[in-house]
């Protein structure tokens, strides 16, 4: 048996022991990658073998916020592709602005870096107001981190030009302070924002939304996970409502993708297709 | 320097006293006076006490004649008292009598103490006692007691008695007072003599004292006198004169003579003690200057700053101090163990050796020995001390060394004219250790100094390197800055670069995958390819001449389809409207014809339509249309069609669905409906008695299941009868077309024995079978079995197409009839009128549906053949077209291909009237219906409702409510199409009353309206009962509460912005469009009614609006009350203001209050504590249940909820 053999049994024992230990199931999720990043996790918490890691992960409860986060990669930037955030302001956020309240649902926030940046967009265009932001991930670590809203201030630049090459109005610093090296993003930001613990793995509908993102989250799963998941969300946008995908996630393998027609191909928007029959709740 | 000598003084003698020492000669002079003093004392103290013992006596004298007075005055106190009372008899006087009496007796004893030592005295004391006490006694006796015994005093008889006693005493009594007063005046004389002798002693000592002391006085004065002088002559003067000589020697007086040092009493010792210590001071005062000069000459040594300069100063301050004439001083340097010259002092220079080496010369020895060398005699030949003056040879020369701690430091030679003297040799011993010890300083100063140079420099080195460390650290920690931060940089980056990494790793995977899969795909095509090739030459000859087989059957088919069905059409409805009688004016007879008629001809059409079935189906020629159907309805459906044959065979009838069947199955409904109504038909037909079920389920175990079928979920659809059974022999054969068990059933149960052979290859088509099992006269079991998914039909289609391109040619017979013979309205079209176009050729059919369309109220156009047809659509723009397919000319489906070409008629929905049956091919191009001829008039009426549903016409009514005419205005030209009638309203009022007049189907209503709000509005339109679907178009953004109100009517809500009419645009075609069913699917689907959960009140919590209204919606058909609320302060309020709610439905994930924190908020208040709250939420993971119940829940249901389970639940919580 050579070592390669050796590693997928450990990765499926981790990921049993995962689902049976704490209850996340991550079987569903892209094999290649998740093996990646249980190697990773094993690296960062210094335990020999995958093993080492499940052992720790069984037995050290206060364990478990710090493996979700490893598992789930967290690494992103406001305003990232400025031009979807362009298109969100220019083409999707005016066909929003037809609807008294406005749900916006971000599965898989991480640390929040894209929930900002939507509500600034939606300060921007004067749509905050009327609207609730979503933000769910799996991890309850990202998500503190996610309010608190604190980034390193080395960030700020590439950001800053993000914002502006996303047709932002101002300048992305009078959103936020600088200290200590680091930016902290206005309150103000956040008082429409519910952070929220959310697996996509096994939990169901909780709002009506008229805007979905989750970039670069459905890489990482199956495609029957995939499948599950755009049912998810195809039952929980309203009629004409947007599901944003990342820029190199595609639909063509999922069953459930007949019912999201692309509204925008190249930045992967895509609006729910007005025959699509939508479940009773 | 001083020098001096002394010279004794010759001795002198001296007499005893003067060599007395002065203690004994003061002891002596003070001795003898002290004796005299003391003589004389004594005398005074003897005379002292004697006079003092007179004086006492003299003293006592007096006292006692004090006493003796005393006594005196007591006796004559007496005596008055004795005569008074004598005289008076008072009391008063007895008592004073009494009391002198008293203290004379004790006086008399004091006075006996007194003059204890005179005897007389006491004698006398003694008889004035025994006087005394005679007195007393006779007093008492004579007197006193015979007076007390006298009765009574007062009385001149008692006092008589009383002056008898008293003379009576008087007379006897033998002492008397005066008795006894003269001895003691006896006593008085005599004391007074001693004292005057006493007195007389006293003056007599007093005198002979005074005697002695004059005497002694002159004596002593004498005595005083003489040891004066001796003394002074003795001890003072010479003492002063010491004492002078001290003085002088104190200040320095070197010449002082001292005489009297003979003497060998104290003054001697004076004397002698002063002569050594003048000697003592003169040495002192040498030897303090040598230390002086020690001092100073080290002193300066020690401020010497190099090495000569050291010689320099030590042989020129200390070679004239010693008196020498020349000296030299040689240092020893210990690292070379030499002795340089340093300094000298009067040398001429060439005289002199620069370095010795130890032992080297005299100097050398000294070094060598460490011991003073001093020669005294100089030969001849030695250096010569040189003055301006003259040369000489020194006399003496002296050679020290200087040592320290035992250790040679230097050499110091002087050579002189006098050898030194003690005290410079004292000097030298004492200076030249401190020199010594100086040069040692200076060397290590020296050293030292070297040392701070070289250290000076090397420090300055030190400095420099420093510095240039320094800068080599800043530019070190530069770097590391630097290196810092672009380490994190590359941190940054390299987090980056692995997400984009694990994003282009996924794709490249998927990418693969597909890649792989299109591999794979392309070698399967290719060969398959190869093989299709293959066969497709021997097909396409094959298929060449099955084409032409075929394309006669077709036409033949075709051809006689519509032939046989044209006139039958027309047969059938006319027959049937003469059957109905409409206007009543035929008889019965007549009418009983027109039945049999219609009877008679729906036997032909049903014969004429079997075999056109068989033959599609050996063509190849059927199609099917697949879709899901309900199981459920296929029951339903069965049950209503058989249910009266039923009853009126009196036969029980039954169907039933099993369980755990899926809910639906994929195949064709029709076809399906008419196999089983075909077995059903058979099963009516050969039962008499019993019963008929159909069971809907899976197949049996014993069931023989084709092979070909083994593979799939079956369903099985047995139809099971008590008829008279099928004998085993004709199982088979009744299959086979034109077949029935015995020729003579036909005749007695009808039929044309087609049924079952089409059945069967019908369902073949459906990828199934029929089993039969039979027992003659207990009845047959048809079962038919189905796969769940039907397969797809894929060989209708190839043929289709090249069977039905019928030759355009028409037989003529159809235009036989004049083309415009059909009086249609086309010139009575008033605009807002609604009309349909016919397009059919025969005259007959096109005449019944002229009626119909009539009928409904609408105009009718005619066009006999597909040009025309076109024309009449282009110019008047039906609401809707019937269309026929066989037509002259142009036919049907290049009718429908032009019209939908053609932008302006576009939309106009067409409905396919045809012979043929080709539905599928019809939807295709765009119909909304096909109906295959022969037609019944109800289907010509679902026709029309389809028509005129899709048509807009009478229906697609749009009513626009704004009280701003220009807003309305704009709303209109928006949704303006020709097949939309847009009407107006400006105020509530005026929406309702166009409302109650008119169906709409839809409303654009804006909320601000004069009158009545928009609301409002909604509101009395929801209680009329029929609302038709609301698109609130609004000005102003809605607050969360008025959202909540609106959905409760409608879930369509625009605000109006840039991008608004887009929307408003969607959402009214989408109500305008959308195919109304009669039955919506949620009423449909069985919505479980539960009795015991009505009249419950429960409170919905749920920030999904949709939800909210969903849910509130079931559980109000179920008849509860509710309540609802957006959010948790909402629903905490709701409960404040409203106590009846039974039940809370709470939902988890919410904005702002979360489920959880709700929950508590309710638990915290007491009266609250025990209503039954269910959780809903969206999280399905373990631990959620458990929050859910810690946070107060009672139970919980995860979402999509299951409403079985919801109800059972609420029914738990609400009991009790």
């Amino acid at each position: 048996m050579d070592a390669k053999e050796l590693d997928d049994i450990e990765v499926a024992l981790f990921i049993q022991a995962m689902q049976r230990r704490h209850g996340y199931d991550f079987s569903q999720y892209a094999p290649a990658s998740l093996k990646r990043r249980v190697q990773q996790l094993a690296d960062q918490l210094q335990c020999r073998t995958i093993s080492g890691l499940t052992e720790r992960m069984l037995h050290e409860p206060p364990l478990l916020p710090r493996v979700l986060d490893g598992l789930t990669v967290p690494a992103s930037d406001m305003f990232r592709d400025p031009g979807l955030f362009r298109s969100l302001r220019e083409q999707v956020l005016p066909m929003l602005a037809s609807y008294p309240q406005i749900n916006i649902w971000q599965a898989g926030c991480a640390h929040g870096q894209e929930v900002y940046s939507l509500a600034i967009l939606l300060e921007e265009t004067g749509l905050y107001e009327r609207t609730q932001i979503f933000a769910t991930d799996l991890s309850e670590r990202a998500l503190r981190q996610a309010e608190e809203g604190i980034y390193p201030a080395r960030e700020a630049q590439q950001w800053s030009r993000n914002y502006q090459a996303s047709g932002g109005t101002c300048s992305l610093a009078d959103y936020y302070s600088a200290r200590y090296n680091l930016i902290k993003l206005d309150q103000r930001l956040r008082r429409n924002v519910t952070f929220a613990q959310h697996n996509l793995v096994s939990d169901g509908v909780f709002c009506e939304a008229h805007l979905i993102l989750c970039r670069n989250v459905m890489i990482y799963f199956s495609n029957v996970l995939q499948d599950r998941v755009l049912a998810l969300f195809r039952d929980s946008l309203v009629r004409g409502g947007f599901l944003c995908l990342g820029l190199r996630e595609s639909l063509d393998y999922a069953a459930n993708a007949a019912s999201l027609a692309p509204f925008d191909e190249r930045l992967r928007i895509f609006r729910l297709a007005s025959q699509a029959e939508r479940k009773a709740p | 320097m001083v020098s001096s000598t002394v010279t004794p003084m010759p001795r002198k003698k001296y007499s005893w006293l003067t060599n007395l020492p002065i203690r004994y000669k003061i002891m002596l002079a003070i001795g003898l006076l002290l004796g005299l003093f003391l003589l004389t004392s004594l005398i005074n103290a003897i005379s002292q006490n004697r006079q003092t013992e007179t004086r006492h006596w003299a003293d006592h004298t007096y006292e006692v004649l004090l006493q003796i007075q005393g006594a005196q005055q007591s006796a004559l106190s007496a005596q008055l008292g004795l005569r008074g009372y004598l005289i008076s008899h008072k009391s008063t006087e007895l008592d004073r009598l009494t009391s002198s009496d008293k203290e004379f007796l004790q006086q008399l004893a004091q006075l006996r103490q007194l003059t204890s030592d005179n005897s007389l005295q006491q004698l006398r004391i003694d008889h004035i006692q025994e006087l005394v006490a005679r007195w007393d006694s006779e007093m008492q006796k004579m007197l006193l007691v015979p007076d007390a015994a006298v009765q009574a005093p007062a009385t001149p008889a008692g006092m008589q008695q009383l002056a008898q006693i008293q003379a009576d005493y008087l007379a006897r009594r033998s002492v008397k007072t005066e008795d006894y007063t003269r001895v003691l005046d006896a006593m008085t004389g005599t004391e007074r003599q001693l004292l005057i002798e006493r007195n007389h002693n006293a003056e007599r000592l007093l005198r002979n004292t005074l005697y002695v002391n004059v005497i002694s006085a002159i004596i002593g004065l004498l005595l005083g006198l003489t040891v004066i002088s001796l003394t002074s002559r003795m001890v003072t003067r010479p003492i002063r004169r010491l004492a002078e000589l001290m003085t002088r020697l104190a200040d320095h007086d070197h010449e002082i003579e001292i005489r009297g040092s003979g003497r060998r009493d104290e003054v001697g010792e004076i004397a002698k003690a002063l002569e050594v210590f003048k000697q003592m001071v003169i040495d002192s005062e040498e030897q303090a200057l040598l230390k002086n000069d020690a001092a100073a000459i080290s002193n300066s040594l020690q401020h010497a700053t190099s090495h000569r300069d050291f010689a320099e100063r030590l042989t020129s301050t200390l070679t004239p101090l010693v008196h020498a004439g020349v000296s030299v001083f040689y240092g020893y340097d210990e690292s070379r163990q030499r002795l340089d010259l340093l300094g000298s002092y009067g040398m001429r220079l060439q005289n002199s050796a620069d370095a010795y080496m130890p032992g080297e010369g005299l100097v050398g020895q000294c070094a060598l020995s460490r011991q003073a060398i001093s020669l005294d005699q100089v030969p001849e030949n030695y250096l010569r001390i040189d003055s301006g003056s003259g040369t000489a040879l020194p006399r003496h020369i002296t050679i020290r060394p200087l040592l320290l701690r035992e250790q040679l430091v230097g050499v110091l030679e002087f050579a002189g004219f006098t050898a030194p003297t003690a005290l410079h040799r004292q000097l030298l011993d004492e200076l030249l250790p401190m020199a010594a010890l100086t040069l040692e300083n200076l060397n290590r100063a020296v050293n030292t100094q070297d040392l701070l140079e070289q250290t000076r420099e090397q420090a300055d080195e030190l400095r420099i390197s420093a510095v240039t460390m320094r800068q080599q650290q800043e530019a070190l920690r530069n770097a590391n800055d630097t290196l810092q931060t672009k380490t994190y940089e590359l941190e940054e980056q390299s987090q980056r670069l692995q997400a984009s990494e694990e994003e282009l790793r996924v794709q490249a995977d998927e990418l693969q995958a597909s890649n792989e899969e299109l591999r794979l795909k392309t070698d399967t095509l290719r060969q398959q390819k190869q093989q299709v090739e293959a066969l497709q030459r021997e097909t396409s000859q094959k298929a060449e001449e099955l084409a032409r087989a075929s394309q006669y059957k077709s036409e033949f088919l075709a051809n006689m389809s519509h032939e046989l069905r044209t006139p039958l059409n027309s047969l059938l409805i006319l027959s049937r409207s003469l059957a109905d009688n409409r206007e009543g004016n035929l008889d019965g007879e007549q009418v009983e014809s027109a039945r049999i008629i219609h009877d008679a001809g729906s036997s032909l059409l049903r014969l004429i339509n079997d075999i056109l079935d068989l033959s599609k189906i050996e063509a190849g020629k059927m199609e099917l249309s697949l879709v899901d159907l309900p199981l459920q309805n296929l029951a339903r459906s069965l049950r209503r069609t058989f249910d009266h044959v039923a009853r009126e065979k009196k036969l029980a009838y039954e169907v039933s669905v099993d369980e755990q069947l899926p809910v639906e199955i994929h195949t064709d409904p029709n076809r399906l409906e008419q196999i089983i109504n075909n077995l059903l038909a058979n099963a009516f037909k050969f039962t008499t008695k019993g019963s008929v079920r159909v069971q809907i389920g899976r197949p049996a175990g014993d069931l023989p299941v084709p092979e070909a079928m083994k593979s799939q979920p079956l369903l099985a659809i047995s139809v099971k009868d008590s008829g008279i059974g099928i004998p085993p022999d004709k199982l088979e054969r009744i299959f086979n077309a034109f077949e029935q068990a015995d020729s003579s059933t036909s005749r007695q149960f009808g039929g044309t024995g087609l049924g079952l052979s089409i059945s069967r290859r019908m369902a073949a088509l459906l990828g199934g079978d029929i089993v039969l099992r039979s027992e003659v006269g207990q009845g047959s079991e048809f079962v038919l079995l189905l796969p769940e998914q039907a397969p797809a039909a894929d060989e209708a289609a190839p043929g289709t197409t090249t069977a039905v391109q019928i030759p355009t040619p028409r037989p003529v017979t159809r235009s036989m009839l004049p083309a415009e013979g059909l009086n249609d309205d086309r010139e009575r079209i008033a605009p807002g009128d609604s009309v349909i176009l016919i397009v059919e050729d025969d005259p007959s059919f096109a005449r019944i549906l002229a009626d119909i369309v009539r009928q409904k109220g609408h105009r009718m156009l005619h066009a006999p053949d597909g040009e025309e047809g076109l024309a009449l659509a282009r110019r008047y723009h039906p609401v809707g077209i019937l269309l026929d397919v066989m037509l002259p000319g142009m036919d049907g489906w290049t009718v429908i291909e032009r019209l939908k070409a053609d932008p302006a008629t576009r939309h106009l929905p067409v409905h396919f009237l045809s012979a043929t049956d080709d539905a599928s091919r019809g939807r295709e191009l765009g119909a909304v219906g096909f109906l295959t001829k022969p037609v019944t008039r109800e289907a010509i009426n679902d026709a029309f409702e389809r028509l005129l549903h899709f048509a807009k016409g009478r229906t697609r009514h749009l009513l626009v409510v704004d009280d701003d005419a220009n807003a309305r205005a704009a709303v209109r030209s928006l949704l303006s199409q020709d097949d939309v009638q847009i009407d107006q309203a400006g105020s509530g009022e005026e929406a309702l009353q166009k409302i109650a007049e008119t169906g709409y189907d839809c409303i654009v209503l804006d909320l601000g309206l004069p009158g009545i709000s928009g609301l409002e509005l909604l509101e009395r339109l929801s209680n009329t009962g029929s609302i038709p679907p609301v698109v609130v178009y609004s000005g102003r953004e809605l607050s969360r509460e008025e959202n909540l109100r609106i959905r409760q009517y409608t879930d369509s809500i625009v605000i109006k912005g840039a991008r608004s009419p887009e929307r408003l645009l969607d959402e009214v075609s989408l109500f305008l469009h959308s195919i109304r069913q009669s039955s919506g699917p949620e009423a449909n689907a069985p919505s479980p009614t539960y009795d015991g959960l009505s009249g419950h009140h429960v409170l919905l919590v749920d920030d999904d609006m949709r939800n909210l209204f969903a849910l509130s919606k079931v559980l109000r058909s179920w008849g509860l009350n509710i309540s609802m609320a957006q959010d948790g302060p909402k629903a905490l309020q709701q409960l404040d203001d409203n106590k009846n709610v039974e039940l809370v439905l709470m939902d988890i994930m919410m904005p702002g209050m979360d489920g959880y924190e709700v929950m508590r908020a309710i638990r915290a208040q007491p009266s609250l504590s025990q209503l039954p709250i269910i959780a809903l939420t969206a999280k399905a993971m373990r631990g959620d249940r458990e929050q859910c119940l810690e946070a107060g829940a009672n139970d919980y249901l995860s979402k999509p909820i299951d409403l079985d389970k919801l109800a059972s639940m609420m029914h738990v919580w609400l009991r009790g």
